[in-house]
């Protein structure tokens, strides 16, 4: 007896129009997560292109009930014609035109671009042909939505290629969770809204409902709708407060990307040989817009084992350790610092480390290797460090574009960072005596990483071991640390003091790094060229470190003494020479290193603990309080809705344009209510069925006045409305008065009349 | 012109008086006995299936005599003639001219019992007096009066040496239905006036035939609501596509429906049809209609089951613009 059903069909033009802007919002929803990827208007102009091409085709295929193989060949003239300007539109000849290399990438990328999209480095704007996977997703998600929308006989499945194409977008996407709960609910909002105008045209097609009772069905619908939405909306708000953030695994994280810093040795393993008097004059690079004062950044080192201080993590996981490939910038917009350009002429510099400023935003290479160094130049993001796969050689030239932290006035002032990096040694014991000695743990930890700093200055001489200069041995192993320690004076460079630094500045509790930079010798007047740039020489070579602040930067600090005169040998105590004597601890729970969104604030406050007791009492009650009346409302929010809903209709009813249909809707309002109170009313009964059902003279009355109304051909008497309602209103006294509240409130909520 | 609420009162005033006189007589057979008269002021025909000994004669009888009319019994044997029935033309020799013998179905009420015994050629005689109210005998058309209704009964059970009624037949019976055994209260009161054999037992008659047809034109004017129209159409297409039916309700079948409709709000005091006017005719009128598919039958679904299940599944019109 159900009628068969039928396809929404696209001849009449509201319909059509309605349908598509619904399908049309599920897939602009989908495409959020694809946001992070690019963060570029070319996304956009391309998203939109896609899902509007794929939108007409649709529409066109359904007017015209294409068969499926001329949808597809439209498709593909489509991907073929608007894909170059908008995914490829550095292959568009004015923006517009398609040009042959163009369509080359373009359908290679349909191919290709897929693996290049999860190994390089985000955002990544219109870079070569990346804009080619969700273009051609959008594409093809949008067209088949719209004909399943408009030609099937289950239009609701139109749901399921938008889905397919937020999986995809977040499946590709990027790691953090960008945009999650927006993403979710607008795709929910619209995805909720096409089912209730899917359940709508249905119903219209099969009902033969008077108006009235078409648009209460409807109200229900959205209403229901609503609530859904609403209940969504909490619970989704509640749960991105109250829940922690779990581990969001995407294909880009799963991918390892294919530079290993492991496969090249740490900058600072070779740190002496920059001091041999055959290199230490020779002209390195050549630095322009290098600001006074400022180091220019070969490699930052977080691994330490006890032997060497590396690059990335040991065991391939820590993500200092995973480099990606970068398009043509990086999103620094939440970095700290001041915005420096410099420009690099590479001059006697070679190996793969690619000298930089701060966090990299952008890079441009030149000459004649610019192609090739820029297909085979990786970043890492979280130390700042760049690599070239080829390396760097005599003639390669490079602008960067960065954001560099400004140096603190004041270390005493600093409160250490929350970032973990991979776990170090523990300090030996001389080192450790050492600290304690120069910076009392009593202390604040600013004050004593000043301190800590000052100590080395102080008391340390430098001397790189070359043969006019005191004995000083060459490494940064731990018993290399705690020789520079223990001797007297303490004789070391670069190497050995940002090392121990580094490793005394864990211990006070700061996230530390080494860095291996050029420090242009700021006396040196040669370093000056004649067109202004920087020249650093092999022996400007230097390290340093990085400490994290609360405040989330990470500040270069200069641990090295100013060279000058070494007095003599003191005698002291005898030199301990060993090994690490502790094994290396397990290591720490691994957070995102470079945590920038972490509240510094709320970091601060943690580590003072300077909240009055009864203030936090006080706010951990009323955050208790908060969530449970949170809950509460979730919990009791769709029962309240269905008791404004059942009012709604009521109202509904009783407001009907003609006394004929008030009647009916009083009849209908009895009988929902009776229904509510758990009576088997059918839908296919007739009134005085329903009255039967119900038991008792009145409604049988009651149902003979409403037939009378409806059927007779007189039509009901004036007045007749309102007394029928005022019987309608007794009755249901009636139906509720042998009840207890309970029932009656069980009653209210009830579904029984709503369908359920 | 439609009813009106005064005449509609007054027709179930009635109506009310009828089937209680007859009711006397037929004890506790108030649906059945309602349903003959809603047949006979609808100027319909009744079939009864019923066994032997239920009252069939008793029926007619009580309500010929209610209406003031004239009632006969046939009793139809497989070699009953049609002239039985319909009369004969006798040569006279004294006025030297054909005279016309009128059968018993010249009645008010005519009894067809154990119709299904008589032969298809006998059965069929009746068609022409059913459908228009006269017989024709040597090309002489002979008008059997108003009011005028012929119950024929068969035996649902002893079907040995039987014609089934064809299909035209059926088809202009109104309703078909059963008196069925009385219950125990009304057995014993049966019972208790024995000595008082049923024939000797007189009805008083109510109203005389031109009341009684002034009341069958009076349920013509019945108002039935487009509506009402729509749900009966649904009903029969209901019927036509019902997996179990191989031949379902025509249109005969819904005119049917709705003047017997018509006449069943009138008995209630109702100048305008209901859903449940039809709803409460639709197996007596359009059950014997159907021809039910062999599979089905052997299944055990019988014409009464499917027209109950299409009343459940045939949602009622609730209100005047549902169409």
């Amino acid at each position: 007896m159900r009628p068969p059903r039928r396809p929404l069909g696209a001849e009449r033009p509201w319909p059509t129009a309605i349908s598509t802007v619904l399908v049309i919002a599920m897939l602009a929803a989908a495409m959020i997560p694809w946001w992070p990827v690019y963060e570029s208007e070319a996304f956009v102009v391309a998203a939109s292109v896609a899902i509007l091409a794929g939108a007409a085709i649709g529409v066109l295929g359904a007017r015209f009930r294409w068969p499926a193989w001329r949808t597809v060949v439209a498709m593909f003239g489509a991907y073929l014609v608007l894909g170059v300007p908008a995914a490829v539109p550095g292959r568009a000849l004015g923006g517009v035109l398609p040009t042959p290399q163009g369509i080359v990438e373009l359908l290679a990328g349909a191919a290709l671009s897929w693996k290049q999209l999860v190994t390089i480095a985000v955002p990544v704007g219109s870079y070569q042909a990346l804009l080619v996977p969700p273009f051609l997703l959008g594409l093809v998600a949008s067209t088949v939505a719209i004909t399943i929308a408009l030609r099937s006989r289950h239009p609701s499945a139109a749901v399921v290629p938008p889905a397919l194409l937020l999986l995809a977008g977040i499946a590709l996407g990027v790691v953090h969770a960008a945009y999650g709960v927006e993403t979710g609910l607008a795709f929910l909002v619209a995805a909720v809204a096409w089912l209730v105008r899917v359940g709508i045209a249905r119903r219209r097609a099969i009902t033969t409902a008077r108006p009235v009772e078409a648009a209460l069905a409807d109200a229900r619908r959205v209403l229901g709708a609503s609530v859904l939405v609403a209940v969504a909306l909490v619970g989704a708000t509640t749960a991105a407060f109250a829940l922690p953030v779990p581990h969001r695994s995407v294909v880009r994280a799963e991918l390892q990307p294919p530079f290993e810093p492991e496969d090249h040795e740490s900058p600072l393993a070779g740190f002496r040989s920059a001091f041999d008097p055959e290199v230490a004059d020779r002209p390195m690079l050549a630095v322009d817009g290098l600001p006074t004062g400022w180091g220019i950044r070969i490699a930052t080192l977080d691994t330490y084992d006890g032997i060497v201080y590396s690059v990335g993590g040991s065991d391939r996981t820590a993500e200092s350790g995973r480099f990606t490939r970068v398009p043509y910038r990086l999103d620094q917009s939440a970095a700290y610092g001041e915005r420096v350009e410099v420009e690099v002429s590479v001059l006697g510099y070679s190996d793969v480390w690619v000298p930089g400023i701060g966090r990299l935003e952008r890079i441009t290479f030149e000459g004649g290797r610019a192609e090739l160094l820029a297909d085979g130049f990786f970043y890492n993001d979280v130390t700042g460090t760049g690599a070239v796969q080829p390396g760097l050689e005599n003639g390669d030239h490079f602008i960067a574009s960065s954001v560099a932290p400004l140096g603190a006035d004041d270390l005493s002032a600093l409160k250490p960072g929350t970032s973990v990096l991979p776990a170090a040694p523990e300090l030996p014991d001389k080192l450790a005596r050492l600290l304690e000695q120069w910076a009392p743990a009593s202390d604040e930890p600013g004050e004593r990483l000043a301190a800590m700093i000052a100590g080395f200055k102080r008391e340390g001489y430098v001397s790189h071991g070359l043969e006019d200069e005191r004995p000083s041995r060459s490494g940064h192993a731990l018993d290399r640390l705690v020789e520079l320690v223990t001797e007297r004076p303490m004789i070391g460079d670069g190497e050995q003091y940002a090392v121990a630094a580094a490793l005394m500045a864990r211990r006070i509790g700061f996230p530390a790094r080494v860095v291996v930079g050029y420090l242009p010798d700021q006396t040196d007047p040669d370093d000056e060229t004649a067109g202004g740039a920087t020249v650093l020489v092999g022996g400007e070579l230097q390290a340093w470190i990085e400490v994290q602040t609360a405040d989330g930067r990470w500040l270069a600090i200069d641990p090295n003494p100013e060279p000058r005169e070494i007095p003599e040998q003191e005698p002291d105590e005898p030199t301990v020479v060993s090994r690490p004597q502790s094994a290396l601890p397990p290591p720490a729970e691994r957070t995102p290193v470079d945590d920038l969104d972490a509240d510094p604030e709320l970091a601060l406050d943690d580590r003072d603990g300077g909240t009055e007791p009864w203030l936090a009492v006080l706010l951990g009650v009323l955050t208790t309080a908060g969530f449970v009346i949170l809950g509460l409302a979730v919990l009791v929010s769709p029962f309240l809705a269905i008791i404004a809903a059942k009012l709604r209709r009521r109202r509904l009813r009783r407001l009907a344009p003609t006394p004929v249909e008030r009647i009916e809707g009083g009849w209908q309002e009895f009988a929902d209510t009776a229904a509510d109170y758990g009576y088997a009313i059918r839908p296919n009964a007739t009134r005085a069925e329903q009255a039967a059902t119900v038991g008792g003279l009145g409604p049988l009355v009651l149902a003979a006045v409403v037939d009378r109304a409806v059927f007779a051909p007189d039509g009901p008497s004036d007045g007749a409305d309102r007394l029928v309602w005022d019987s309608v209103g007794e009755l249901q006294q009636r139906l509720g008065a042998p009840r207890t509240r309970w029932e009656r409130l069980r009653a209210a909520i009830s579904l029984a009349s709503l369908g359920g | 012109m439609t009813m009106s609420p005064e005449e509609a009162t007054r027709f179930a005033a009635n109506l009310d008086r009828l089937v209680g006189a007859v009711e006397e007589v037929l004890l506790g057979k108030n649906r059945v006995v309602r349903l003959a008269f809603t047949a006979f002021l609808s100027e319909g025909h009744l079939l009864l299936d019923d066994v032997p000994g239920t009252g069939k004669t008793s029926l007619a009888r009580a309500m010929a005599q209610s209406v003031h009319g004239t009632s006969n019994r046939v009793q139809f044997t497989p070699d009953l003639l049609p002239g039985d029935i319909t009369g004969v033309t006798v040569y006279d020799q004294r006025s030297g001219a054909f005279e016309f013998h009128p059968g018993p179905v010249f009645a008010s009420i005519v009894l067809a019992d154990e119709i299904n015994r008589a032969s298809p050629k006998t059965q069929s005689a009746l068609l022409e007096v059913m459908e228009e109210g006269q017989v024709t005998v040597d090309g002489q058309s002979h008008s059997v009066g108003r009011p005028f209704m012929v119950i024929a009964t068969q035996n649902p059970v002893e079907q040995a040496g039987t014609y089934r009624l064809p299909e035209a037949q059926l088809d202009r019976f109104l309703m078909r239905t059963s008196i069925g055994y009385p219950d125990h209260a009304s057995t014993i009161r049966i019972l208790e006036g024995a000595d008082q054999r049923a024939h000797e037992h007189r009805v008083e008659a109510q109203l005389d035939a031109e009341e009684v047809i002034d009341m069958a034109g009076l349920a013509r004017t019945v108002y039935v609501d487009p509506t009402i129209h729509d749900y009966v159409s649904r009903l029969v297409e209901a019927t036509r596509t019902a997996r179990e039916v191989r031949l379902g309700v025509s249109v005969r079948g819904a005119l049917a429906l709705i003047r017997a409709a018509k006449t069943h709000a009138a008995g209630r005091g109702r100048h305008y049809v209901v859903p449940d006017d039809v709803k409460a005719l639709a197996e007596p009128v359009l059950a014997h209609r159907l021809i039910l598919d062999p599979e089905a039958e052997f299944d055990g679904v019988t014409s009464s089951n499917l027209i109950a299940q299409v009343l459940i599944e045939t949602p009622p019109p609730s209100s005047r613009q549902a169409v």
